[in-house]
């Protein structure tokens, strides 16, 4: 009981996340697409955890936010080398999200594509091909900690709380800060270590 | 009576031994793909894809401006149907901009069918690939008819009207010159009997033959004999079958051939040797224009039809761009592969093999050794060398490149060539140093002649490769200058069993003997331990095995074994991301530096240098955010190469990241290691614009030591001045 009150409270987050886009993605976004983002994740905190229209809303957001006129400046460029300070603080723009925003795709990503696809498999009860769909998805996205907690997630419902615990501690070297993702890790790492 | 049930029997029953056919990693395209134009022609072309405006079928694309149009072919990916389509990709600079479907609408992603890049055939022995009825073109089988066996559809597995003939003309030389054999004879003689020419043999051969007639259909003959029958011989490996030979001399599927192709495949059925299109073209051409005149005469194809084709070059891929470049790759699938199958399941089962391979970057890896080892060996002759290409984070095998012939299936040193790894081993005690808590990148060390009595009583007095000492300096600089004594007197403080626990938990599969030089690397590794450690430094701290197979699928398409993805923390994910940041400054200021000069200034990338004893042995590993490349180059008789890691693996390995289109290695900082600065050279805290100032994680509690002003003599001013100087901007 208390472990599938676990997994639906996990997936209800997860889907959350998906619809607020990946971290880094939101992150990079001048301010008012912050503001507008809010408003999508307070609407999204109301629907369903089906996590497809949560993808809609996503993509809405960030069609609307390059579309939008904008006074904020573009994203900085990542710290480049010819600077001495060295190492840089914070993880460069994913490229392909910036051509992405620039061509103002209405079609969702290589990476969320697939994400449905994985939750549609795991929905059936199908973590094989579920974890299939999010390998290829790291394949092209390595650094996205939310693809880290998808496989971990996915683990959990599979019975492989080692490999989920360990997936979620990957998630937390890369969630930079971002809150959400660092409460999601943990909670999956609570999850795990509760079955043992 | 029983020897015609026997054979009907074991034709029945037939396994053809069909050796694992082993497939790269399919080409993914989406939207924001780092990929040009000109590199998803070539990788179409690598497919067998063919340049047609109209489209036609599956297999074919058209190139403009900045636009590929293309007619996929459809393909079971390891239990996922990817479906033919017809899609254009639009291109902005080395990008892709947008993958859109006939009605215009956005795709998110399309997997192209992957590249048949070998199999585990038997080292001597038949390679096939069965075709289904489906598979074989009726142009082909018409085709054979027309030119082997023109009576096929009336005869009862002997055609009496042509043995006469032929009796007719051995008799009158009184030796056998001339066969009559029906396809179902060469069936049999191919799938039962050796090639003897005897008397008793023919009988045998007929009788068998006429046995099969009456219990099997002809198109279950035809069906037999298109996979059973040899059609080339590849070195040790005989190419059986029409679905293969397509394969081997145009890379493309049967289906897709054209008139002009499939007529010198039909040609090769007389002698595969006597008419090698690779070797004897004269003779291959004019007996395909044999093949193409008998088509015609048999009404096959039109007198037209049969000139144009006849017109037609022979069209063959040389043997660089068909399968056998993968000999290196082929072999570590094979060893991971044997730990789960027997060597009979996968010589003889017709398993379908998902691998990793990327082709591309295979072939940019080879490229680059080549070129690499031609340009030094003006200086040093004889240098052979390896290359392993990983993706860090799914620790999947991209790339392998075990000597200077790959297409040889020789000596494989990037899995079999130990070697020593001289400094290539620093970042593992420094990782040692950070775990224990009583270091920081910023502690110093002293760079001091050192002497170490050793347990056989000998005295051990490691000098740096400059031969210079330079007093205290922080870690940091001390692992991006590659500093010996330094090295080997924080090793001893750390103690030499955590290193070698380390090395152990990074992925060394055995422990290494604890002895004071393994802190110097006086350690023998082959590239693929070396891989497997730097993948662990690069994924975090985070072991993955390395793989080289996804997804094992049976002869029927059933899905036997997936290989996930499965990770393990082995080393603290703060002290490594401390390291790597060290390994940061090693290609910014450190050894690594020349080797980054030809990169783009933009790109931050991790990386370490390795020079063995006498200069056996120039190694570099290195990273970016989605790459592992690990070069290694010495000579096979252990002689001096005369190379250092900088003069000669790093020149390799930056010619291989240079091609890549690759990202910047910066992962998120950890928060229990705030940036600060310090002074590189002296450790001690300093501000950014000095000179020297190098941006370092450390634990909020470190405290480096404080400088006055920017830590030397120089003022604010001063500073600046030197800095522009420095940089030149």
């Amino acid at each position: 009981m208390a472990r599938q009150r676990q997994l639906t409270e996990l997936h209800a987050e997860a889907a959350s996340d998906f619809g607020s886009g990946r971290a880094t993605t939101f992150d990079r976004l001048p301010e008012h697409c912050r503001a507008f983002r809010s408003l999508v994740r307070r609407g999204l905190a109301r629907l369903t955890a089906t996590g497809v229209p949560a993808v809609a809303l996503a993509s809405l957001t960030v069609s609307a936010c390059t579309v939008l006129p904008s006074a904020a400046p573009r994203t900085p460029a990542p710290p480049q080398r010819t600077s001495p300070e060295g190492a840089p603080a914070t993880r460069p723009a994913t490229p392909d999200q910036g051509d992405e925003n620039r061509a103002g795709a209405a079609a969702p990503s290589a990476s969320s594509e697939l994400l449905a696809q994985s939750r549609a498999d795991r929905a059936a009860g199908r973590y094989a091909a579920a974890a299939v769909s999010v390998e290829r998805a790291l394949r092209i996205d390595p650094n996205n900690p939310a693809l880290w907690l998808e496989l971990g997630e996915i683990q959990l419902a599979g019975g492989n709380d080692q490999q989920a615990e360990m997936m979620a501690r990957k998630a937390l070297t890369l969630a930079g800060g971002t809150a959400h993702i660092e409460s999601r890790a943990e909670r999956l790492i609570r999850a795990a270590l509760a079955v043992r | 009576m029983y020897l015609a049930w026997s054979i009907a029997n074991e034709f029945e029953d037939r396994r053809w031994d069909v050796p694992a056919q082993v497939y790269s990693a399919p080409l993914e395209l989406y939207a924001g793909r780092a990929l040009s134009l000109e590199d998803l022609v070539a990788e179409l072309r690598r497919l067998g894809y063919r340049e047609d405006p109209r489209l036609l079928q599956p297999g074919t694309y058209r190139a403009r401006l900045a636009n590929v149009e293309l007619a996929t072919r459809s393909f079971d990916h390891a239990g996922e149907t990817e479906p033919e389509r017809l899609i254009s990709i639009s291109f902005a600079g080395r990008r892709i901009e947008q993958l859109r479907d006939t009605s215009g609408r956005a795709m998110p992603i399309v997997r192209l069918d992957p590249l048949l890049i070998g199999s585990l055939f038997p080292a001597h022995g038949e390679d096939r690939l069965i075709l289904t009825p489906e598979q074989i073109p009726p142009l082909l089988t018409g085709a054979l008819k027309a030119v082997e066996d023109r009576r096929f559809e009336q005869h009862h597995g002997i055609d009496l009207r042509g043995v006469l003939r032929a009796a007719l003309v051995n008799i009158r030389h009184g030796e056998i010159r001339q066969g009559a054999s029906t396809l179902t004879q060469q069936l049999v003689r191919s799938y039962f009997l050796d090639n003897e020419r005897t008397w008793w043999r023919k009988l045998r051969e007929a009788f068998m033959a006429v046995a099969l007639e009456t219990r099997y259909e002809k198109d279950a003959l035809l069906e037999a004999y298109v996979n059973e029958i040899y059609l080339a011989q590849d070195g040790g490996r005989a190419i059986h079958g029409f679905g293969l030979a397509s394969q081997f001399y145009f890379g493309q599927p049967l289906t897709e051939l054209e008139l002009h192709e499939l007529a010198l495949l039909v040609a090769q059925v007389r002698g595969p040797t006597f008419y090698d299109p690779r070797r004897h073209a004269e003779r291959a051409l004019a007996r395909r224009n044999f093949v193409l005149a008998q088509m015609h005469a048999a009404g096959l194809i039109s007198e037209r039809e049969e000139r144009e084709a006849a017109a037609q070059r022979l069209d063959i891929v040389t043997g660089e761009e068909s399968r056998l470049s993968h000999a290196s790759f082929i072999d570590l699938v094979r060893r991971q592969l044997a730990e789960d199958y027997a060597p009979e399941d996968l010589e003889r089962t017709g398993l379908r093999v998902f691998s990793t391979l990327d082709p591309p970057l295979q072939a940019a890896a080879e490229r680059a050794l080549f070129d690499g080892l031609d340009s030094l060996d003006r200086s040093a002759a004889g240098l052979d060398g390896a290359v392993l290409v990983t993706h860090p984070q799914t620790a999947e095998v991209r790339a392998i490149v075990g000597g200077r012939q790959p297409h040889f299936a020789g000596f494989n040193r990037a899995l079999d060539a130990r070697r020593q790894v001289g400094s290539l081993i620093k970042p593992a005690v420094y990782l040692a140093a950070l775990e224990s808590g009583r270091f920081t990148l910023a502690s110093l060390v002293v760079d001091e002649p050192i002497e170490i009595e050793l347990d056989n009583g000998t005295v051990w007095a490691p000098r740096n490769f400059d031969d210079e000492s330079h007093g205290p300096v922080p870690l940091i600089r001390a692992l991006a200058e590659s500093l010996n004594m330094a090295t080997v007197r924080l090793g001893m403080e750390v103690g030499l069993d955590p290193v070698a626990a380390l090395l152990e938990r990074l992925g060394l599969e055995r422990k290494p003997a604890p002895y004071p030089s393994l802190l110097l690397g006086s350690i023998g590794l082959t590239p693929f331990e070396v891989t497997q450690i730097y993948n662990t430094l690069a994924n975090g701290g985070f072991r993955v095995p390395l793989r080289a197979v996804r997804a094992v699928v049976s002869e029927q398409g059933e899905l036997l074994q997936r290989y996930p993805l499965e990770i393990e923390q082995a080393a603290d994910a703060s002290a490594v991301y401390a390291v790597n940041q060290a390994l940061v400054q090693v290609m910014q200021r450190g050894t690594g530096k020349a080797a980054s000069a030809a990169l783009p200034a933009s790109l931050t990338v991790a990386g370490k240098t390795g020079t063995s004893d006498e200069f056996r042995d120039s190694w570099f590993a290195g990273f970016t955010s989605d790459h592992l490349v690990v070069t290694w180059i010495g000579a096979d008789d252990n002689r001096s190469t005369g190379l250092t890691g900088a003069s000669g693996a790093a020149r390799i390995w930056s010619r291989i990241v240079a091609g890549l289109e690759a990202n910047s290695y910066a992962p998120p900082q950890p928060s229990s290691l705030p940036a600060s600065w310090i002074d590189y050279r002296t450790g001690l805290e300093t501000a950014a614009g000095c000179p020297d100032a190098v941006l370092v994680p450390l634990p909020a509690d470190a405290a480096p030591g404080k400088a006055r002003g920017c830590g030397g003599n120089l003022s604010r001013f001063g500073a600046r001045i030197r800095r522009w100087l420095d940089n030149g901007n």
